[in-house]
């Protein structure tokens, strides 16, 4: 029995990179189509504490863990921290999240940045 | 040594050998890390799935499922942690099903290009799904964009290397027939 093979770019090749190019676009495009609405932003310290922002609010929130100082942001439901003393910067570099789940992490100061849709778990919330 | 014997240890040492060669093209992947220059977690050029796909085609779905499998096993085993083996298991398991289809179903009509392509996206979406579990679908949901562009890229790539070596291949003869 011989099985018929095609080794040479059908109309359908072409068809099938379409539509997972298309569905890359879409899942691009529409993010909330798979996340759920980011309410706050948990803010976790390196005593193992926790801060919780809302989102809906703008606000600068200076944060002292592990002997830095971070300055975290809330702008138009977007988070992103700016003049971090830590050497690396990296979670300044990190840009902003929007995302629920989405994190910002900064390793020298032990301080998680995490976008949450529900404020369980916090120690406080603030505004 | 009876024939039903000869062909089982003939089996054994072809599906050896194509893990084998499976496990190197992975090797070759893990020794020079796309993700150094893109950093998206999973993104890899996805060679090993060359070999899955001419044993499907060339062997049979059994032995295919056998190197597929036995691969991220090992590489799992070797490389990876428990963590990303699950991942790539779901990974593997998902995109062996598509080739599966596509074998029974569109043999003829569409060229190891879009085959290619579709397995790619399917191991993505098996990987992500798995990971989804894990940290929550919005936090792997931005991973989706880059794995499918990724997928059509290195699917393609790979799909058109099999378009270019299968046609040579098949003056080899196969087990069956040499028994």
């Amino acid at each position: 029995m011989k099985r018929e093979v095609r080794t040479s770019p059908s109309a359908w090749d072409f068809i099938v990179i379409g539509l997972v190019l298309t569905a890359a676009l879409t899942a691009a495009l529409f993010p909330a189509l798979f996340s759920r609405d980011a309410a706050y932003a948990r803010i976790t310290l390196d005593h193992g504490h926790e801060v919780v922002l809302p989102l809906s609010q703008d606000t600068v929130y200076d944060v002292d863990s592990n002997g830095y100082t971070l300055s975290v942001h809330i702008e138009d439901g977007a988070v992103y921290i700016t003049d971090a003393t830590c050497p690396d910067r990296v979670c300044v570099n990190s840009g902003r999240i929007v995302r629920d789940g989405e994190i910002i992490v900064c390793v020298p100061a032990m301080i998680t940045v995490e976008i949450v849709s529900e404020k369980e778990g916090a120690d406080y919330v603030v505004g | 040594m009876s024939s039903v014997n000869r062909k089982l240890t003939r089996r054994i040492a072809y599906d050896a050998a194509f893990l084998i060669l499976a496990l190197g093209l992975s090797y070759l992947e893990a020794l020079f890390p796309l993700g150094a220059i893109i950093p998206i977690p999973g993104f890899k050029l996805g060679l090993a799935n060359v070999v899955v796909m001419l044993v499907l085609w060339r062997i049979s779905v059994a032995d295919a499922a056998i190197v597929s499998l036995l691969r991220v096993t090992v590489m799992g085993m070797l490389f990876g942690t428990p963590m990303s083996f699950l991942f790539s298991f779901c990974g593997a398991l998902l995109s062996f099903a598509v080739l599966v289809l596509l074998r029974k179903t569109a043999s003829g009509r569409i060229s190891f290009i879009g085959v290619s392509v579709l397995s790619a996206s399917a191991h993505n979406m098996g990987q992500l799904l798995c990971a989804g579990i894990f940290f929550g679908f919005g936090v792997v949901s931005s991973y989706l964009p880059f794995l499918l562009v990724a997928s059509t890229v290195f699917g393609a790539l790979s799909g058109a290397v099999i378009n270019a070596i299968y046609p040579p291949l098949e003056k080899i003869r196969t087990e069956e027939k040499s028994v």
